[in-house]
C-alpha cells in the first residue's frame, strides 16, 4: 500500500504544474532557487504596483484636470485635514473590530452546533453556507430594501409587532449596525466552516481524558477545545480583519457611506476620490493609508499567531 | 529531478505550515488590493487611423426606455447605408459614468458617439476626451437657437467649445395627484409658506400620504435637491454660505422633521423607491425630473385622471427650477469622427428628435414643444412651453469639470446636518472648505 501510494505521488510530482510548466523556465538551477525566483516572479507584480501607487501619491494626478504635477507630501498633509479621513477612520476601525468579534464568536458557536448528530446534517452544513457563496454586492442591494423603511421586511416584523417602524439608514447609530451585521451575516458563514474543520481534527482522546479529570463541557470547550483552536482563530482573525479593512462592496450598494460619512470606509473613499472624482494622486495616498493599516494588522497578527503556537 | 527535490516537493505539510503559508498568501493578496488606480497618459486622438470610408458606427446610448430608440437607428441605416452598433449602457447612472470615464481615459477606439450627461459634456471636454462640435454645426447648419441657451452654454460647452448638441430636454417640474388637491379643497402653492400649509392639508400620516416627496439619498440625488432649493433661496449647491442657501436648507430638513409633509425617511429615499411610492399613492407633490412626468404614461388611466403639474412655487429669492439634457458627444480618439458627425447632424434633426415623444420625453428643440404630437406624448412638454414663455424660470446647475466633487461635498455634509449629525453651520463651513479651493482650481476665481 505504502509503495502504491509513493508511486501515485511520484506520478503527480513528475507531472505537476510547477515541474512540467512554470520551474523549468527559471533553467538549471537548483529547485531552491527557483522556487524563490518562481516566488519572487509572483509577487513582483504586486510589489510594483505598490511602488506605483505610492510614487503616484506624490502627484497632483488628474486625467480629468491633466495634471501630473509634484506635490511632495501636500496629498498625505491633505489627508490629516480631510474630516472624511476622520470618520473614515473611526468607522473602519469600529466595523473591523464589531464584526470581527461577532463572526469569530458566531462562527465558533455555529461550527460547534454543527459538529453535533443531528439528521440532515450535511444539508444543514450546505445551507449555512449560502450567505458567504453569494455575491456581496447582491447581499447588500438585497440589504438595503430590507432595511427600508416601508417596504423593508426587517420593519414589517417589527410593525407588526410595535407599530414602529425604524429608520435603519438614516440614523447615524443604525445605519453603522445595519452595514456591520449585514457583513457578519454574509461571512460568518466561511467561519463557521474552517473552524468546523478545526474542530474535527482535534482528537477524541483529549475530550475523554478531560472528562476522565472531571471535565465538563464548559470546562473542556475552555481547556480543551479553544487552546487547540487558538492558532486557527487567529489565523482567520488576520484574515477576516484584513478583509474587513478592505472590504467595500456593502458599504457601496447599502448605505454610499451614509448618512452623512457615518458607515464611509477607507476603501470607499479610494474608489470616490480614485473612480469617482478621478483624483488619482490623492486617492494613491489613502491607498497607502490603507496598504499601512493592513500591514499593521498582519504584522501584528503574525506575531500573535506566532505566540500562540510556541504556547502549543 | 534529484531525490532530494523530490522529497521537497511531495513532502506533506504540517498544518502550522499551511496556516503560516495561507496567512502570507492572504495578506499579500490583501494588501494588494488597496492600489488606487492610476492616470493614463493623455495621447492624441487616434484619428490618424481613420478608414478611408467608415461603414460601422459604434454608439453608446443611456436611457431609462430603449424601445423607441431602433427606429432611430433604423431610419439612420436606410438613409446612410451605414451600419449602426448599438450599445446599451447600464441603467444606474453611477455604473454609466465609471464605465464611459474608463473607456475614455484609456484612449477607447471603440465608442465614436454616445448619450452623455450634463456633467459629462464638462468633465469629458475638460479632458479632451471629446471632439469640438462647432465643426458639425456648420456642416450641418444646425441652428442652435432652436435649443434653451443655458443648455447649450451652460452644460453643453467647456471654456468655449461646444462638446455635446442637446437631444432631449429634462427639466425639474412640479407635479400632483389632481384628485387628492380636489378632496383637500386646495390649489397649488405659490410660494414656500403656501407649500408647508397646502403640505399639511394634504398629509394624513395614518393613511401613509404626505404632501410631498423628497429624495435626499447620497449619490447625486440628494446634489439636485441642494441645488434647485438653495437656488430658489438664492444659492447654489457650490454656493452654501449665504444666509438664502442656509434658510433653504433649514427649509427643506423642516418639510419632514418639522412639519412631517413628507416622510421623515426622506434621506434615504432615491428616485426609484420614491417613484414607487409615487405610484402606490404615497405621495401629493413631487418636485423632480419631467421625465418621471412621462414615464407615468405607462399607467395611462392613472395619468389622465390624477396627475397635472404646475409652475414651482416662489422661493425667498425666486421662482426658478433647474434644467438640464441628454445629448449626442463625439469621442475625440474614436478613429470614426466623420461618421461620429454625421451621427450628431442626424439626431440633431427635428424629425428625429422628436422620436424620443414614443419614450415620453420631450425633445430639446423648443420648436417642437407646441408639437400637439409632442404635446400628446410627452405630457411635460406644456409645462415646459409654460416655463419658456414666462421666461427666467429655468437654470442649469452650476456645471465646472470638478462638479462631481462639488456633489459629493456638499451631498455628505448636508446629509449629515439632514440626519442630525452636525448643525447646519458646521455642515456648510465643511462643505464650503471642500468647495472652494474646487471652484478657484476650476474657474480661477
Amino acid at each position: 500500500m505504502a509503495s502504491t501510494d509513493a508511486g501515485h505521488r511520484q506520478l503527480i510530482t513528475d507531472h505537476s504544474p510547477l515541474t512540467t510548466g512554470v520551474l523549468p523556465l527559471f533553467g538549471q538551477q537548483n529547485l531552491s532557487t527557483r522556487r524563490i525566483l518562481l516566488a519572487w516572479l509572483l509577487v513582483t507584480p504586486v510589489v510594483l504596483w505598490r511602488l506605483l501607487t505610492f510614487y503616484i501619491s506624490f502627484f497632483d494626478n488628474s486625467p480629468v484636470r491633466r495634471t501630473f504635477d509634484f506635490v511632495g507630501l501636500d496629498n498625505y498633509i491633505a489627508l490629516t485635514r480631510d474630516s472624511n479621513v476622520d470618520a473614515t477612520l473611526t468607522f473602519t476601525l469600529f466595523f473591523t473590530v464589531t464584526s470581527v468579534i461577532l463572526q469569530v464568536v458566531f462562527g465558533l458557536a455555529i461550527a460547534e452546533l454543527l459538529n453535533q448528530r443531528f439528521r440532515m446534517r450535511n444539508l444543514t452544513r450546505a445551507v449555512n453556507l449560502l450567505p458567504w457563496a453569494m455575491a456581496p454586492i447582491v447581499i447588500a442591494t438585497a440589504a438595503r430594501w430590507i432595511f427600508h423603511q416601508d417596504y423593508g421586511l426587517i420593519n414589517d416584523i417589527i410593525w407588526r409587532l410595535s407599530g414602529e417602524r425604524p429608520l435603519w439608514l438614516v440614523n447615524f447609530t443604525t445605519a453603522r449596525f445595519a452595514v456591520t451585521i449585514t457583513d457578519v451575516w454574509k461571512n460568518t458563514a466561511f467561519l463557521s466552516v474552517i473552524f468546523l474543520s478545526g474542530l474535527q481534527g482535534i482528537p477524541l482522546e483529549l475530550y475523554e481524558a478531560a472528562k476522565i479529570d472531571g471535565a465538563d463541557g464548559v470546562r473542556s470547550y475552555w481547556y480543551v477545545t479553544l487552546p487547540l483552536l487558538m492558532p486557527l482563530i487567529i489565523s482567520m482573525i488576520i484574515f477576516t480583519a484584513i478583509f474587513r479593512v478592505l472590504s467595500f462592496e456593502i458599504v457601496y450598494a447599502l448605505t454610499n457611506g451614509g448618512p452623512g460619512t457615518a458607515t464611509s470606509l477607507l476603501s470607499y473613499l479610494v474608489y470616490l476620490e480614485g473612480f469617482r472624482v478621478l483624483n488619482f494622486g490623492y486617492a494613491s495616498a489613502i491607498a497607502m493609508l490603507l496598504f499601512f493599516i493592513v500591514l499593521l494588522v498582519g504584522v501584528l497578527g503574525y506575531g500573535f499567531l506566532r505566540r500562540a503556537w510556541e504556547r502549543l | 529531478m534529484s531525490r532530494k527535490a523530490l522529497a521537497s516537493l511531495t513532502r506533506p505539510v504540517s498544518r502550522r505550515a499551511f496556516l503560516k503559508t495561507a496567512g502570507a498568501g492572504a495578506a499579500f493578496a490583501a494588501l494588494s488590493a488597496c492600489a488606487a488606480p492610476v492616470a493614463a497618459p493623455a495621447e492624441g486622438t487616434g484619428g490618424e487611423e481613420t478608414m478611408a470610408e467608415p461603414q460601422e458606427l459604434n454608439i453608446v446610448y443611456w436611457a431609462d426606455s430603449n424601445d423607441f430608440f431602433q427606429g432611430v437607428i433604423d431610419q439612420y441605416q436606410e438613409e446612410t447605408g451605414n451600419t449602426v452598433n448599438y450599445e446599451v449602457a447600464p441603467a444606474v447612472y453611477i455604473e454609466w459614468q465609471q464605465m464611459m470615464t474608463t473607456r475614455l481615459a484609456s484612449g477607447d477606439t471603440g465608442t465614436d458617439a454616445f448619450h452623455s450627461d450634463d456633467f459629462q459634456a464638462a468633465i469629458y471636454g475638460a479632458a479632451g476626451w471629446l471632439s469640438p462640435l462647432e465643426p458639425v454645426v456648420d456642416l450641418y447648419d444646425i441652428d442652435l437657437d432652436d435649443w434653451p441657451q443655458t443648455l447649450i452654454y451652460d452644460v453643453s460647452s467647456w471654456d468655449g467649445a461646444l462638446y455635446r448638441i442637446p437631444w432631449g430636454n429634462d427639466t425639474e417640474i412640479f407635479f400632483y395627484r389632481t384628485d387628492y388637491f380636489e378632496e383637500a379643497g386646495v390649489s397649488p402653492p405659490t410660494d414656500w409658506n403656501d407649500l408647508v400649509e397646502i403640505g399639511t392639508a394634504l398629509t394624513d400620516e395614518d393613511a401613509g400620504i404626505y404632501g410631498i416627496a423628497l429624495s435626499a439619498t447620497i449619490g447625486g440625488q440628494l446634489g439636485n435637491e441642494i441645488q434647485h432649493w438653495t437656488n430658489q433661496g438664492g444659492g447654489a449647491i457650490n454656493n452654501l454660505d449665504n444666509d438664502g442657501a442656509r434658510e433653504a436648507l433649514a427649509f427643506y430638513k423642516a418639510l419632514y422633521a418639522e412639519h412631517n409633509i413628507a416622510p421623515d425617511s426622506a434621506p434615504q429615499e432615491d428616485y426609484s423607491s420614491v417613484f414607487q411610492g409615487w405610484l402606490s399613492n404615497k405621495y401629493a407633490m413631487w418636485w423632480c425630473w419631467d421625465g418621471f412626468f412621462g414615464a407615468m404614461r405607462t399607467n395611462e388611466e392613472f395619468w389622465a385622471d390624477q396627475v397635472s403639474a404646475f409652475l414651482p412655487p416662489m422661493g425667498p429669492d425666486n421662482a426658478e427650477t433647474i434644467t438640464g439634457c441628454w445629448g449626442w458627444s463625439v469621442v475625440a480618439s474614436s478613429p470614426n469622427q466623420e461618421l461620429a458627425n454625421e451621427w450628431i447632424g442626424f439626431t440633431a434633426r427635428a424629425d428625429v428628435m422628436k422620436q424620443q415623444i414614443y419614450r415620453g420625453r420631450v425633445p430639446a428643440r423648443v420648436s417642437l414643444w407646441a408639437d400637439p404630437e409632442v404635446q400628446d406624448l410627452a405630457p411635460s412638454s406644456p409645462f415646459l412651453l409654460d416655463l419658456a414663455e414666462a421666461g427666467g424660470l429655468v437654470k442649469a446647475r452650476p456645471v465646472t469639470p470638478s462638479i462631481q466633487e462639488i456633489y459629493d461635498a456638499a451631498e455628505q455634509n448636508v446629509h449629515a446636518y439632514l440626519t442630525d449629525q452636525v448643525s447646519l453651520d458646521e455642515a456648510v463651513t465643511a462643505a464650503m472648505d471642500k468647495i472652494n479651493p474646487i471652484l478657484e482650481r476650476d474657474l480661477g476665481s
